[in-house]
């Protein structure tokens, strides 16, 4: 995917940040691929956001292409809670890495 | 340059329902904690809260006013959400450099960061780490 004017523009207008313009800003990369996971589970009332790790390679520009990745790395059930880790990648369109991340969400285990 | 012991510049948001619905289209994170007054009743916070992510942008966006291009050129973060921010929550942001680390060869300006609410309670907590090379470049 291209990272398109118009979508950074929106995030850029949702968290009120204009620095570093014509730059994408970095959690916007990790927001779009988490996004994109949470998308396609099913988010019982108690779901929390519990944890983030992010490391930057590069700053992307608006305009640059990049490939998005989320893989669940580790679902468990501990202390009442199913753990989901899902590590994040962002690439470049040469297969560069641009952002790797870490987030863990937990979920109430009914 | 930023030394151990600084501040970092200090930004203060509100948490509006607007700002939560913006951020909801703009992340495509339709969760309905962050949307649905019904559904956020009968969760643990008892309300709309908003996004995790939504507060770490504004760490982010502290992180690139201190320190430019060199944040997302080459940046690392840890941060844990503590608790969450309501709607009508005043969020500020809290950073300083705490030490400079190696870590491979590398020198790294070490930073805690995170926010907190209007009663001063912590939201994020965490570290981030920018090489220290590249805040030196910026800076020139």
């Amino acid at each position: 995917m291209a990272m398109d004017d118009a979508a950074v523009e929106q995030y850029r207008q949702a968290v009120g940040d204009s620095t570093l313009p014509g730059y994408v800003p970095p959690t916007a990369l990790a927001a779009w691929a988490l996004g994109a996971v949470l998308k396609h589970l099913e988010l019982v009332p108690g779901t929390v956001h519990a944890s983030q790790e992010l490391s930057f390679s590069r700053a992307v520009r608006v305009g640059d292409g990049v490939v998005q990745s989320a893989t669940v790395s580790q679902n468990s059930v501990r202390g009442g809670w199913r753990w989901l880790v899902v590590d994040l990648t962002t690439d470049d369109d040469q297969g560069n890495s641009l952002l790797t991340g870490r987030s863990t969400v937990l979920f109430p285990e009914s | 340059m930023l030394n151990p012991g600084d501040s970092l510049p200090t930004l203060t948001k509100p948490v509006t329902r607007e700002n939560v619905r913006l951020y909801a289209e703009a992340s495509g994170d339709f969760n309905p904690a962050h949307l649905d007054d019904d559904f956020a009743a009968n969760t643990q916070f008892g309300g709309v809260i908003a996004h995790g992510m939504l507060l770490l942008a504004h760490v982010s966006e502290m992180l690139t006013q201190a320190f430019g291009s060199a944040w997302p050129e080459s940046g690392r973060l840890k941060v844990r959400f503590r608790a969450p921010a309501y709607l009508g929550d005043i969020v500020t942001t809290v950073g300083s450099v705490s030490r400079v680390v190696e870590k491979e060869g590398v020198s790294y300006l070490e930073c805690r960061v995170g926010c907190q609410n209007q009663r001063g309670e912590d939201l994020i907590t965490g570290e981030a780490n920018i090489p220290a090379s590249l805040i030196e470049k910026e800076s020139e």
